[in-house]
């Protein structure tokens, strides 16, 4: 028995080690490596310092790291994931109805997932844009004053989400999309010999049975939003202005002002919050999951 | 389920609500790919060129633009000097600046660039493709000490945040020669816990007496892998090599630190390398950018059969 | 078995290949690296002097270029400097010259200068020179500049009346004449703005007789009165007297609403002269010198080669430097237009002055602004990032124009921002002992404890799956 067991364990190795040994060079190498780092102090260019916890100590106590704020922009910033699931799955229901035409629109709403981040910025950038933009023109014309979406600290996250979500909501789309054609017609054919309304439909049949894609794209969206760096980046070129949450801090820290030690401590902080929710998420709410 | 008309009018009527929110910002850089310069921030939806002379009683004349007055435009002579209101319609017509995707193609080298991303993207999908389901095979259905604990190591590796690995993982490369090299850009990439989790999410839903069947003929597990797995999982692998495939090839970050050599960029760092902030092409970058997104949206028409299917049976729907 | 393990080593085969087989040989020793950035005619330069060095001098070691970024550029230098594989020879902006030198990352030029009898320093623009020096030793040889200057629309100007600008023009003449070039519509709408300013804010800072950092570069001392008057100017363009646009807006559309004819006058760099020639009616465009404030102050970028000082082949190295800033070399990239030849023989001949790019421009102008002016945007010292102070500045800005504080309490703020981010530089880390940090092992030891816990759970639940 023993030596079965061994021989199976060995099989599962080999067929691992591909993956694994790739894994732990280029995933947990780095990853031991910033941990290890963020006892030190080094800006990349001198011998790192064995500093202790100073780090982390100054990331909790010191004024100059404005910790609560940064925090505070990261969990707006979670704002995104009930909203493009909430966009996505309107989209992918319509879509799913089959209405004549649904090739060109499914290649519509593919398209914010196609362009890359340069043209993206460029274009969000020129919506969202103060005096010219097609948002304040278009709110101008309901009557309301002109925002300076990428300026005004107070709107600034909210511009830089609808980006997000205009992106974010295309990608979910493709999966509710799917996950809906999964679901066989006779289960609402039953419901509307039944007299269920559409609306009840909706609400007993589609709702429960995708709560598996819920989850997963729920947890994938929390993981993604609290990551979320390139488009706060190059929507401010580069200088964040007041849109900062822990991980563009993350960047500043190592690449702007070179203490790597610093940032490496910070962005295990922030692993530890994606972690925490993300283990919440997984407990709490994976118990809702149904399967057909 | 049918559908009353009230109901359909509504759905259509949501369909291009929704539309209009994705394409309209498409659309404004499908235009001001073929504006012309001075033109491009016009606030106007369709490409307009303005004339250098107009007929005026019976003589052409040279005349430049000054002042725009809503509906007509101040124009000065060149000879005289004089000044003449000139209505819009007859300086202005709409015309298309096809020259901004003529000259993104020669003056960046997008033959080459293309080639490269391309290349990049393909080798990453294999890459992956091979890798991830090796792996997502070996968690979903070998046994071996600490398979689980491995497993949710992989999933907690998905929440690290990037920028703090760039230098350790770029000092690696340096370590192997691998900078300025296409396996620099492709490798960290390619172990990827994403692509191992949808994998192991999918073979999981293959029932076992397949296998079973095929083991009791005789099969290693490694032909059980060729011959059983890997056939069924054609919609799950088409899925992961689409989404593979088009996050390299729109991948900026990584490729613009670890790629120096001008020629072998890909396709987003060689628009962004050629055109830096100090900008005036707009409409050529558009043009430029027009020209990056086709191949993925081929590849994704290709594929979206597959992705739904493939989607489906990952189990992500129940 | 056999066919899977045949199957198995073709699988693994791919897989090599994909892994191991190089598509280009990238061995950095065998080549003396060139780093720049430059849009695609400016690299294209770059090659073809790089062609000619490579075929005439025949080096023991040929010459490569390795291209940046513009707005990564400097960035991707210090990841390099980390993992030493800085390129050999560098260009590199006068901004961020201090702060590589201060990280000993930049080789010391003054002794090549001295024993390199071929070598002239006086052939160069004089004024250019004190940007390459750091603590008096030389640690870049100019290559090309930069300055700045008024363009203008000349049609509007001949619609108006008005004389074009000139050295006489203070910030109160262009005010006035940016007032009447201002049109608007029925509505009230404007259709054509006077002036662009807002590229030249610091350098307007300067011209008042203030300063972001003091001389020796280590302190930021932003909130005086004269930056104040200056600011407020600035400011008071698009908010009181409405004659630009706010710095809210976008700077996407600047050049564009220039060309089209929207806007009346700019303040922008040389590079923006080829494309404003070429995208204007032709003659329409022309160049004055910038107006003056208090003082009369230009802008300037100087781009200079510099050696890395992890290189191992310097001597090279320099050969290959001297090329670049040779009368021959910087023939060869000023072709090209971006940026004007740093040698004095080269910019005040025709080359320079009768430019094919921008033939009927008054390219002289360029040549006067550089001896008054400043390093634009900022001279940023060896302590703070351009991004950061320019982070700090825009965040300054808005302050000021949402309203939510007055100009000297939004500079006062700025200025002890930047002076802390210039402190955490500073301050040199103290090693604390290995031994004796509670903490430290606190922390080790729950993640072990935490470790083996949830891997003796799986043990078990996986022996139950089982």
């Amino acid at each position: 028995m023993k030596n079965a067991t061994f021989r199976h364990a060995l099989v599962g190795y080999a067929f691992l080690l591909p993956n694994f040994i790739g894994f732990l060079l280029f995933t947990i190498g780095p990853i031991l490596f910033s941990f290890v780092i963020s006892f030190f102090d080094w800006n990349l260019f001198s011998a790192p310092v064995f500093v202790d916890t100073a780090n982390y100590q100054a990331l909790f106590t010191s004024t100059s790291s404005r910790f609560g704020f940064l925090l505070g922009n990261s969990l707006f910033f979670l704002i995104v994931v009930p909203a493009q699931m909430a966009v996505a799955l309107t989209v992918a229901y319509l879509l799913n109805e089959n209405l004549r035409g649904s090739l060109l629109f499914k290649v519509i709403f593919f398209i914010p997932v196609v362009l890359s981040v340069i043209p993206i910025a460029i274009i969000w950038g020129y919506i969202l844009d103060t005096e010219n933009g097609l948002l304040n023109t278009l709110l101008m014309s309901f009557g309301v004053g002109k925002i300076a979406w990428l300026f005004d600290l107070t709107w600034i996250k909210t511009g830089i989400s609808l980006m997000v979500v205009w992106q974010g909501s295309a990608f979910s789309a493709i999966i509710y999309y799917a996950a809906l054609q999964g679901i066989p017609d006779q289960l609402y054919e039953v419901a509307a010999l039944d007299g269920a309304s559409r609306w009840k439909q909706f609400w007993s049949i589609t709702m429960p049975l995708l709560t598996p894609t819920h989850f997963f794209l729920g947890i994938t969206g929390v993981i993604g939003a609290l990551q979320l760096f390139a488009p706060i980046y190059v929507m401010t070129h580069g200088t964040a202005g007041g849109a900062q949450n822990l991980i563009v801090e993350v960047y500043w820290k190592a690449y702007q002002e070179f203490q790597m030690g610093y940032a490496s401590a910070l962005s295990w902080i922030l692993f530890l919050l994606i972690f925490i929710l993300s283990a919440f998420y997984w407990k709490y709410l994976r118990r809702k999951v149904e399967y057909a | 389920m049918r559908r009353g008309p009230l109901t359909t009018a509504f759905f259509y009527a949501m369909l291009l609500a929704f539309s209009a929110w994705y394409v309209v910002p498409f659309v404004w850089a499908l235009v001001t790919s073929v504006k012309h310069p001075g033109m491009v921030f016009d606030g106007r939806w369709l490409p307009y060129a303005r004339s250098q002379a107009i007929m005026l009683e019976g003589k052409e004349v040279e005349m430049r633009i000054v002042e725009e007055r809503g509906d007509a435009l101040l124009m000065r002579i060149s000879g005289t000097g004089e000044l003449r209101e000139i209505p819009r319609a007859e300086i202005e017509h709409i015309s298309p600046n096809w020259k901004n995707y003529t000259e993104a193609w020669n003056i960046v080298p997008f033959g080459r660039y293309f080639l490269n991303s391309i290349l990049v993207s393909m080798l990453m999908t294999l890459g992956q493709l091979i890798t991830c389901s090796l792996g997502g095979y070996a968690f979903s259905r070998l046994q071996f000490p600490g398979r689980d604990a491995i497993f949710l190591l992989y999933l907690a590796t998905l929440m690290i945040p990037g920028p703090v690995l760039t230098v350790p993982i770029y000092l690696l490369l340096r370590e192997y020669r691998l900078l300025n090299t296409y396996q620099g850009v492709i490798l960290p990439g390619l172990f990827s816990a994403y692509g191992t989790f949808l994998l192991r999410q999918f073979f999981q839903t293959i029932p076992r007496d397949l296998e079973d069947a095929a083991r009791i003929d005789g099969a290693g597990r490694f032909g059980v892998y060729l011959r059983i797995i890997l056939p069924l999982s054609g919609p799950a692998l088409a899925a992961l090599a689409t989404f593979v495939f088009i996050g390299s090839w729109n991948d900026f970050f990584w490729p613009s630190i670890v790629l120096t050599d001008p020629d072998m960029l890909t396709l987003p760092v060689g628009l962004a390398h050629f055109n830096d902030i100090y900008l005036f092409e707009y409409g050529r970058l558009m043009a430029g950018s027009m020209i990056t997104i086709a191949p993925a949206v081929a590849m994704y028409l290709l594929f979206q059969r597959f992705i739904t299917r493939g989607v489906v049976m990952t189990g992500l729907k129940g | 078995m056999s066919r899977g393990i045949r199957a198995a080593i073709i699988l693994l085969l791919i897989l090599t290949v994909v892994l191991f087989v190089r598509l280009t040989s990238d061995d950095a020793s065998q080549y003396l690296v060139f780093s720049t950035w430059g849009t695609a005619t400016e690299v294209e330069s770059f090659q073809r002097l790089i062609a000619h060095y490579n075929a005439t001098r025949r080096p023991a070691h040929k010459v490569k270029l390795s291209h940046g970024e513009q707005n990564q550029y400097t960035e991707r230098l210090l990841v390099q400097a980390a993992a030493r594989s800085l390129p050999d020879v560098i260009h590199i902006d006068r901004k961020d010259l201090p702060l590589f030198v201060h990280r000993g990352l930049f080789k010391d030029l003054t002794p090549f200068m001295a024993q390199d009898t071929s070598f002239d320093l006086g052939a160069f623009l004089p004024e250019l020179l004190p940007g390459c020096k750091v603590e008096g030793r030389f640690y870049g040889v100019p290559h090309n500049f930069s300055t700045f200057v008024l363009y203008y629309n000349k049609d509007h100007f001949d619609a108006e009346r008005m004389s074009y600008p000139d050295s006489t023009w203070t910030w109160q003449t262009l005010l006035h004449a940016a007032q009447r070039l201002t049109k608007r519509d029925a509505d009230g709408k404007i259709v054509r703005y006077g002036c662009l300013m807002n590229i030249i804010l610091t350098t307007m800072i300067y011209q008042n007789g203030g300063r972001v950092l003091n001389e020796a570069l280590d302190s930021c001392v932003i909130a005086s009165p004269e930056s104040e008057g200056a600011v407020r100017f600035a400011v008071d363009l698009s908010e009181k007297y409405r004659v630009t646009w706010s710095l809210l807006s976008q700077n996407l559309q600047w050049d564009d609403m220039f060309a089209g004819g929207r806007l009346s006058m700019i303040a922008n760099g040389r590079w923006a002269a080829a494309w404003y020639m070429r995208s204007m009616p032709s003659g329409a465009v022309d160049v004055a010198p910038l107006p003056r404030g208090m003082l009369r102050r230009g802008a300037s970028v100087n781009h200079m080669m510099s050696i890395s000082a992890q290189s191992t082949k310097q001597d090279e190295a320099w050969d290959f430097l001297t090329f670049l800033v040779s009368e021959e070399g910087q023939r060869m990239v000023n072709a090209a237009g971006a940026n004007m030849p740093a040698m004095r023989s080269v910019v005040t001949s025709d080359a320079f002055l009768k430019h094919h790019t921008t033939p009927t421009m008054n390219n002289r102008v360029f040549l006067e602004e550089l001896p008054t002016s400043v390093t634009w945007p900022f001279d940023q010292g060896p302590f703070v990032t351009h991004y950061t102070l320019q982070s700090q500045l825009d965040l300054a800005m808005r302050r000021v124009l949402l309203g939510q504080a007055t100009v000297m309490q939004s500079l006062k703020i700025m200025e002890a921002n930047v002076n802390a981010t210039i402190a955490t530089q500073r301050h040199t880390a103290q090693p604390k002992p290995f031994v004796g940090s509670l903490l430290f092992f606190l922390s080790a030891g729950i993640l072990a404890a935490g470790t083996l816990a949830a891997w003796t759970l799986h043990r078990r639940r996986s022996l139950d799956e089982h």
